[in-house]
C-alpha cells in the first residue's frame, strides 16, 4: 500500500525543513520552483475554446478554428511528484556535490605532485572563499552513503 | 509499503553529518561544479594528444596549493595567485585553460566564462598589460556554461546563453548542466547551439560523450591552426 498525501506531505515538510535547517534554502527553492512551473508539454486543444486576439498569428488558428491545435500545457505535479521532486534535488545536493568534490580533488591530487591544498578563492569580498580538504571529504563517504539509503527508502515507500 | 515510523527523523539526523560544511551554498556548488568541468576539458586535452599539459599559477608550476577563481574576474588579476593550465599540442600555438575570467565580446561588453580555454598569446598581452585588458572572445578556443542545479533550470539561462553567444565569436561554447533541462535543450537544439545535460561523475556515458566534444574542440584547433 502506498502512503496518504497526508503522508507524503508530512514527509515534504520534514524534508524541505531538514534542508533549511542546514543552509540548503537554495535546493528547497529551485525544488519548489520547479513544481510550481508545472510538467511542461506539448498538447492538442480546440482553438474555439481559446479566445482569439485577431493577431497575424491567430490567422491560422481562426482557418481552422474548431479544429484541435498545438499548444504548450502545463500539468501540476501530483504529491507524490512533488515529494519525488524534493527528493531528487537533496540527492543532487548531498550526494552529487560530495561526488563532485571527491572528483575534483582526486584530478589534482592526480595532477601536481605535492599538492597540500585546493582553494576556490574570489577576487573581492563578494563571495566567501572555501578549500576542499581529502580528509573532510573521505571522511563523510559514509555519511553520504546513510543519507542516500534512507532516501532511497523513503522512495520507495512512495 | 507503509513508512516505517522512524524514517523521517532517521532521513532529518542523517543530512547534518553527509554534508560538507563549506559546500552547502548554492554558489559553492557552483564554484565546484566549474572545477569539475574544467578537469574534463584537461582530460580531453589529454586523449586529443596534448604534448605538453602544465598545472601552474602566476608564480608557480605545480602550486603546492591551487586555487580556483569563484567570481567572475580579470584574467590578469594579482588578487589571489590563481591556478590555470598550460596546454600545448605539436606545432601549435600553446593554450591556456582558465576559470571564470572576463572575455570582451564583439560589443565589446565583458562577459563570464565559467571554463575557457584561449590562446597564451592572448593570455600573455592581458596579463603583461599596465592596464587592465580582457581577453578578445575571438582568441578564445573553447567556452563553457556551467549550471549546477538541484531543481529544474529556469529558461532565462538559456536566454543568457544565446546573448552570450551573439556578441562572441568563441570556436565552440558549450552549455553544460548537472540534469535534465527539457526547455533549455529544446531551445538551443533548435537554434544549433552546443550542449550536455546529465553531467556529473557517476554517469560516465554523459561524461564520455562531453569530453569527446571537447576533444573534437581540440582536433578543430589543431587543424585550424
Amino acid at each position: 500500500m502506498s502512503l496518504t498525501v497526508a503522508e507524503i506531505e508530512e514527509a515534504y515538510s520534514a524534508l524541505a525543513l531538514a534542508a533549511k535547517v542546514h543552509h540548503l534554502n537554495w535546493v528547497v527553492d529551485q525544488a519548489e520552483s520547479q513544481i510550481a512551473l508545472g510538467r511542461i508539454r506539448t498538447g492538442k486543444v480546440r482553438a474555439k475554446e481559446v479566445p482569439l486576439r485577431g493577431t497575424p498569428e491567430d490567422e491560422s488558428e481562426q482557418m481552422s478554428k474548431g479544429r484541435p491545435v498545438k499548444f504548450t500545457l502545463s500539468d501540476k505535479y501530483s504529491p507524490q511528484e512533488r515529494l519525488e521532486i524534493l527528493i531528487q534535488a537533496l540527492e543532487c545536493a548531498v550526494g552529487g556535490v560530495w561526488q563532485t568534490a571527491f572528483a575534483v580533488s582526486a584530478f589534482l591530487r592526480d595532477n601536481i605532485p605535492n599538492l597540500s591544498g585546493i582553494k576556490f578563492m574570489p577576487e573581492g569580498i563578494s563571495k566567501e572563499p572555501f578549500a576542499l580538504v581529502d580528509r573532510e571529504i573521505h571522511a563523510r563517504k559514509q555519511a553520504v552513503d546513510h543519507f542516500q539509503s534512507v532516501l532511497k527508502e523513503l522512495k520507495e515507500a512512495i | 509499503m507503509p513508512l516505517r515510523p522512524m524514517l523521517l527523523s532517521d532521513i532529518q539526523n542523517a543530512l547534518g553529518p553527509a554534508l560538507i560544511p563549506s559546500l552547502t551554498a548554492s554558489s559553492a556548488a557552483n564554484d565546484l561544479y566549474e572545477a569539475y568541468l574544467f578537469s574534463i576539458m584537461i582530460e580531453a586535452a589529454r586523449t586529443e594528444g596534448a604534448i605538453r599539459v602544465d598545472f601552474r599559477s602566476r608564480t608557480q608550476v605545480n602550486p603546492a596549493v591551487f586555487v580556483f577563481r569563484t567570481s567572475p574576474g580579470y584574467l590578469h588579476s594579482t588578487a589571489q595567485d590563481y591556478g590555470y593550465v598550460e596546454i600545448e599540442f605539436q606545432g601549435k600555438p600553446v593554450l591556456e585553460a582558465h576559470l571564470g575570467v572576463r572575455i570582451a565580446g564583439a560589443s565589446s561588453v565583458l562577459h563570464e566564462c565559467d571554463v575557457c580555454v584561449l590562446l597564451q598569446e592572448e593570455a600573455n598581452v592581458c596579463r603583461n598589460s599596465i592596464t587592465s585588458v580582457a581577453p578578445r572572445s575571438a582568441r578564445v578556443i573553447l567556452s563553457v556554461e556551467a549550471k549546477f542545479y538541484a531543481g529544474d533550470l529556469g529558461l532565462h539561462l538559456g536566454r543568457e546563453f544565446l546573448g552570450f553567444l551573439s556578441d562572441t565569436s568563441i570556436d565552440k561554447s558549450f552549455f553544460v548542466v548537472n540534469r535534465e533541462s527539457d526547455s533549455i535543450e529544446k531551445l538551443l537544439s533548435h537554434k544549433g547551439k552546443l550542449w550536455e545535460h546529465k553531467i556529473s561523475p557517476l554517469n560516465t556515458t554523459d561524461v564520455a560523450r562531453l569530453r569527446n566534444a571537447f576533444q573534437t574542440g581540440f582536433k578543430d584547433f589543431r587543424a585550424k591552426y
